[in-house]
C-alpha cells in the first residue's frame, strides 16, 4: 500500500437490489461508481471514509444515451467521457456537453460517472448548474422501489442529496424542450485544464415563434454551496425579444445584485486560488469569495449570450 | 479484509490472482506483477503518471480498484512495443526528445496511444485537451507535442505501409 489509508472491506454485487440491501444493511457504506472522488478522498485522514465499499461494477444497465419520446434519458453510470463526446447531447443541450468537458482530466472522465457527480452534491462541480438548467429529473431506487425527483428540489446542501437513505441514483431524464432553444455553460478556473471551477454558470434559454424568450433558465455554480436559479434575472429575460442589446446588461446587473446578497460559500472552491489572492492582495480569508461574487454576473452573461446565440440559430433553422 | 478473484489480461497474458479488495490496479500491477514502468506519484488522480488502458480507455490505475477490473484487458506502457518493434508513439517520443527525466512518460504515451486512436488527426487544441491529466515537471511541454506530432506521422507511415 502506497499511503497508509482506511481500511476498507469491497463487495461486487450482481443486482441493485442486492446492492440497495446491502447499502440498507450498514451506515458506514457507500456505493462506489467510477470512484474517482470517492477513491481520492481516501487519503483525506479525516476518518470520514466508509468502512464498506458497495460497488456497482457488475450491476449492468446502468450506462448509456437514449432518446425516449421528448425525453433523453441517462443513466447513472453513463461516464462523463461519453457526454462530452455525445452528438445528440452536443446538439440538444451544449451546457452539458460543456460542464462534461470542463471537469477534470480525459482519465478522469472516462471513469467518473454522471450519477456519481451528482451524488457527491459538490458545491464545485461543474456539471450542477448545467443539469438544474436543464430541468434534470433524478430517477433512483431504494429500498422500497423506485422514485424521483427534480434535481432542483432535492440539492438543498452541499455533499448529500435529499434522498431516501440507501437511495442510488439510476438515471437522469432532460426535458427536450422546442427546437428555438439554445443553453450555454461559463466558468472561471485559474487554470484552464484539470482546475476546480471558481465559479460557473450555466444558462437555457427557450425563443417563442416571433423570437421573444419565451423561458429562461440562469443558473449560479461555486458561489453558494448548491447550484443556485436566480428567478429574478430569469423572468427579466422573459418577454423580452432576443435581439435587444439590452438583456445582457440587466442579467448582469440583477446577478450582481443577488450575488452581492447571498451567503457566499463557505468552504474555498480552490484552495489555489484562496491562497493565492490571500498572498497576493493580503486580503482576508474571504477573499476568494468576495472574488467570485464579482465573476458571475460576467460568467452568466457571457451564459446568457452564447444561450440565446445558440436558440437564435435552431430558430432559424440552422443546426448549432 | 475481503477478498477478490480477479481474472484479467495484461499485455496479453492471462492473469489469475486474488487481491484484497482495497489493492488499486496500481499497487496490483507494480507489487503483485513487477511492472513497474507505470509510476506512482500522486495517488489522487491529479498527475496521470500511473495512466493505464483499461478495455482500451487511459485511466488512473491508482483510483481503479484491482477487483474492479477483473475481466478487463489492461495494458501498460511495458505492452506498447511488439517484441524488439518500438510502438510508433515511443519512436515519436524518441525522435522528438519528449522526455527529461522520464518519469511522467509511461503515462504520457498510454495517454497518447488512446488520443492518436480515437483522434487520429488530433490538431494541438485536441492534443492539450487529451493530455492535460498528464504532468510533467521537466519538459515545459513543447518537446512533448513536437513528439506527438511525430507519433501522429510515425501511425500513419505505419498504418500505409505493406
Amino acid at each position: 500500500m502506497y499511503f497508509k489509508a482506511s481500511g476498507f472491506d469491497l463487495i461486487r454485487p450482481d443486482t441493485l437490489d442486492e446492492a440497495i440491501a446491502e447499502r440498507a444493511g450498514r451506515d458506514d457504506s457507500q456505493y462506489l461508481a467510477g470512484g474517482t472522488a470517492l477513491l481520492s478522498s481516501r487519503y483525506a485522514g479525516d476518518g470520514a471514509f466508509p468502512g464498506l465499499l458497495i460497488s456497482l461494477g457488475k450491476v449492468g444497465g446502468l450506462a448509456g444515451i437514449e432518446s425516449i419520446d421528448e425525453m433523453v434519458r441517462i443513466g447513472a453510470g453513463t461516464p462523463l467521457s461519453s457526454i462530452e463526446t455525445d452528438q445528440g447531447i452536443a446538439q440538444d443541450f451544449p451546457t452539458l456537453s460543456e460542464a462534461a468537458r470542463a471537469s477534470g482530466s480525459w482519465q478522469l472522465r472516462v471513469r467518473a460517472t454522471i450519477g456519481g457527480n451528482i451524488g457527491n452534491a459538490s458545491p464545485t462541480a461543474d456539471l450542477g448548474p448545467s443539469l438544474v438548467a436543464l430541468d434534470a429529473r433524478i430517477h433512483y431506487r431504494d429500498v422500497k422501489g423506485e422514485g424521483q425527483a427534480e434535481l432542483d428540489q432535492i440539492w438543498k446542501q452541499p455533499g448529500e442529496l435529499e434522498l431516501p437513505p440507501s437511495s442510488v441514483i439510476t438515471a437522469i431524464e432532460l426535458p427536450r424542450r422546442s427546437s428555438a432553444t439554445g443553453s450555454a455553460y461559463q466558468r472561471l478556473s485559474v487554470r484552464r485544464a484539470m482546475d476546480t471551477a471558481m465559479a460557473g454558470a450555466s444558462a437555457a434559454i427557450t425563443l417563442g415563434d416571433g423570437g421573444e424568450i419565451e423561458d429562461a433558465r440562469i443558473v449560479l455554480g461555486g458561489v453558494v454551496s448548491v447550484p443556485t436559479r436566480i428567478p429574478k434575472a430569469e423572468k427579466a429575460l422573459i418577454g423580452a425579444r432576443s435581439d435587444d442589446e439590452n438583456v445582457l446588461g440587466v442579467v448582469s446587473e440583477v446577478v450582481e445584485a443577488e450575488a452581492r446578497g447571498s451567503k457566499l460559500l463557505q468552504t474555498k472552491s480552490s484552495p489555489t486560488i484562496a491562497g493565492y489572492l490571500r498572498r497576493s492582495k493580503g486580503d482576508s480569508k474571504d477573499a476568494a469569495g468576495e472574488y467570485r461574487k464579482r465573476v458571475v454576473p460576467i460568467l452568466a452573461t457571457r451564459a446568457v449570450e452564447t444561450a440565446i446565440s445558440r436558440a437564435q440559430q435552431s430558430h432559424n433553422g440552422g443546426s448549432q | 479484509m475481503s477478498r477478490h478473484q480477479v481474472g484479467m489480461t495484461v499485455n496479453g497474458d492471462a492473469i489469475q490472482d486474488e487481491v484484497s479488495g482495497e489493492r488499486t490496479l496500481l499497487e496490483f500491477l507494480r507489487d503483485d506483477l513487477e511492472l513497474t514502468g507505470t509510476k506512482v506519484n500522486c495517488n489522487d488522480g491529479d498527475c496521470g503518471a500511473c495512466t493505464i488502458l483499461v478495455d482500451g480507455q487511459p485511466v488512473n490505475s491508482c483510483l481503479l480498484l484491482a477487483a474492479e477490473a477483473d475481466g478487463c484487458e489492461v495494458v501498460t506502457v511495458e505492452g506498447l512495443a511488439e517484441g524488439d518493434e518500438l510502438h510508433p508513439v515511443q519512436r515519436g517520443f524518441i525522435e522528438g526528445g519528449g522526455l527529461q527525466c522520464g518519469f511522467c512518460t509511461p503515462g504520457v504515451l498510454i495517454s497518447t496511444v488512446a488520443l492518436l486512436r480515437d483522434l487520429p488527426d488530433a490538431d494541438q487544441e485536441e492534443m492539450k485537451e487529451r493530455l492535460a491529466g498528464n504532468l510533467c515537471r521537466c519538459t515545459g511541454y513543447t518537446k512533448i507535442f513536437d513528439s506527438v506530432r511525430r507519433a501522429q506521422e510515425l501511425a500513419k507511415e505505419a498504418q500505409v505501409a505493406p
